[in-house]
């Protein structure tokens, strides 16, 4: 059979050539994949990217971007549109990606709130079905929110100061809780584990580790009352640089604990109710609270 | 004047509603994943694996042109028909061409991985897929990964279909969309041989009615 004309085996249907045919398949895919591209822009930057043509918008680490906003997307959002999931194939981990939008368009407009899909997202009332975080997660703070619109009103920009956004809401303290190394913690461990044991052994539950992820030592002799006096305080020498906390209220420590406790060196509370005070250790105690030491005994 | 085509019949009634229900299926998936129509979804995936489950029965116990025995020839009977048709050699062929044949086993293949991973998957907020609390959430995570990139390979390959199609029906005047409609051909366009076997509906509904059971003893709480 030639490329146009009839085919023999079904002489009423006029074909069209392959060339021609193909060249319409061409014209067709080039014309979904720009489709596709215009509806999609993370679908435009995946070819961009593949061709090596995707710059990177403008940034700088000092920026009012870098310093306010990134860190708030990190800690809302990254889970669900970041590196390791990209939920309606959105990514919020990087200033372009963000700017790029997902598959349903963009969702930051930069100086305009009303069209930015994300502002309107995450300022939806409490229980609504498209408020992002999803309730599975925690909310934006006011605050969180109030930044976010504050940077996509004055462009989106990731490079503008932060002394440029006067009116924004201070940032709050952050608290690190640093992972913990089982390693590090039983290097650290290591030369208290011996005498611990012992004292362990000697006053069950009077001594014990402050954390798991601690070699810091905790005293409470409570329990032992007036069975418990500066003999056996004395017996705790070995690890006293250990203790940090020690309660010793309502037992018979007295005048001859006044070194032992001061031999304490990071103890930061001491807790010494009932506990009948002699000169020496009130010396000691009044020393200890210079030393900032939280004292709780029955004279102030 | 013309004469009227003698037309042969082809394709039994079960291939042909499997074959528009799988468009249809593919086609109410893509639309209400899109618009986070998830509970559709999901009944949408549930049929689609049902059929595909009937679908490889029946190319067991099927008609003639539905058997996989009939229509999966080896690769390198596809490849030379390829290359056959490349010089412009026409091959006629009842059902299934060689290559053909694999797009078939390839678009089966796809989907089935599409529908089950969609059993496993999650969006990690309000959907689960009916069996995602069996594996760990770090693998439903995997796999709805995969979920999302299989469909774009599904869409290629159904691409691929419609060109390959319409290739057929307006290069090579050998219409193969009206046949799988009504399940026949021009006498012409079917080679000479002895002729196809046909399966009572019957069957095929038995077949239908297992791949459902089957689907319900997997997802069984």
């Amino acid at each position: 059979m030639s490329d146009a004309g009839v085919h023999p085996a079904n002489p009423g249907r006029r074909a069209l050539s392959a060339r021609r045919y193909f060249s319409w398949v061409a014209l067709l895919t080039t014309a979904c994949v720009a489709a596709f591209a215009w509806l999609r822009p993370s679908f435009a930057h995946e070819i961009r990217a593949t061709l090596g043509l995707e710059h990177p918008p403008p940034h700088s680490p000092q920026s009012f971007y870098a310093v306010r906003v990134a860190p708030i997307l990190d800690q809302h959002c990254r889970s669900c549109h970041g590196p390791g999931r990209q939920k309606a194939k959105l990514r919020l981990d990087s200033l372009g990606a963000a700017l790029r939008g997902g598959k349903h368009g963009t969702v930051i407009a930069p100086g305009s709130l009303a069209n930015s899909a994300l502002v309107q997202r995450i300022s939806l009332p409490a229980g609504s079905d498209r408020l992002m975080p999803p309730s599975s997660q925690s909310p934006l703070a006011a605050d969180e929110v109030t930044v976010i619109k504050l940077w996509i009103a004055a462009g989106a920009s990731g490079v503008r100061p932060v002394s440029a956004f006067s009116t924004a809401p201070k940032p709050v303290a952050q608290v690190v809780i640093l992972a913990v190394d089982p390693k590090v913690v039983a290097r650290e461990r290591r030369p208290v584990d011996g005498p611990l044991q012992d004292l362990q052994q000697r006053f069950p539950y009077v001594i014990e580790y402050e954390s798991r992820g601690s070699a810091r030592l905790e005293v409470n002799a409570t329990r032992l009352g007036r069975r418990f006096g500066d003999r056996e305080l004395a017996a705790f020498a070995p690890v006293s640089a250990s203790i940090v906390r020690a309660d010793l209220s309502g037992t018979a420590v007295g005048e001859a604990s006044a070194q032992a406790l001061l031999a304490m060196k990071n103890l930061r509370t001491l807790r010494l109710i009932g506990v009948q005070e002699g000169p020496a250790l009130a010396a000691a105690l009044a020393s200890m609270r210079e030393r900032g030491i939280r004292v709780y005994a029955d004279t102030p | 004047m013309q004469t009227p085509l003698k037309l042969v019949r082809v394709w039994d009634l079960p291939t042909r509603v499997f074959h528009w229900s799988l468009a249809v299926l593919v086609l109410c998936s893509w639309v209400s994943a899109e618009n986070g129509l998830l509970k559709l979804h999901l009944w949408s995936g549930l049929a689609m694996l049902t059929l595909l489950l009937f679908r490889i029965l029946w190319g067991f116990v099927g008609s003639s042109t539905a058997r996989f025995g009939l229509f999966v020839r080896s690769p390198r009977q596809a490849l030379g028909y390829l290359r056959a048709m490349k010089r412009s050699e026409d091959h006629l062929y009842a059902g299934h061409n060689p290559a053909g044949g694999w797009m078939v086993l390839t678009l089966l293949a796809v989907l089935s991985l599409q529908a089950v991973t969609g059993l496993f998957s999650n969006d990690g907020v309000r959907f689960f897929g009916p069996l995602a609390a069996r594996i760990s959430a770090a693998w439903s995570d995997r796999l709805t990964t995969l979920h999302g990139t299989v469909f774009d390979v599904i869409l290629a390959l159904v691409w691929l279909h419609i060109v390959a199609v319409l290739y057929y029906r307006h290069v090579r005047a050998n219409d193969l969309v009206v046949p799988m409609i009504t399940g026949r051909k021009p006498d012409a366009m079917v080679p000479p041989g002895p002729p196809l076997k046909f399966v009572a509906l019957r069957w095929a509904l038995l077949c239908l009615v297992f791949a459902a059971l089957l689907v319900w003893w997997i997802l069984r709480p």
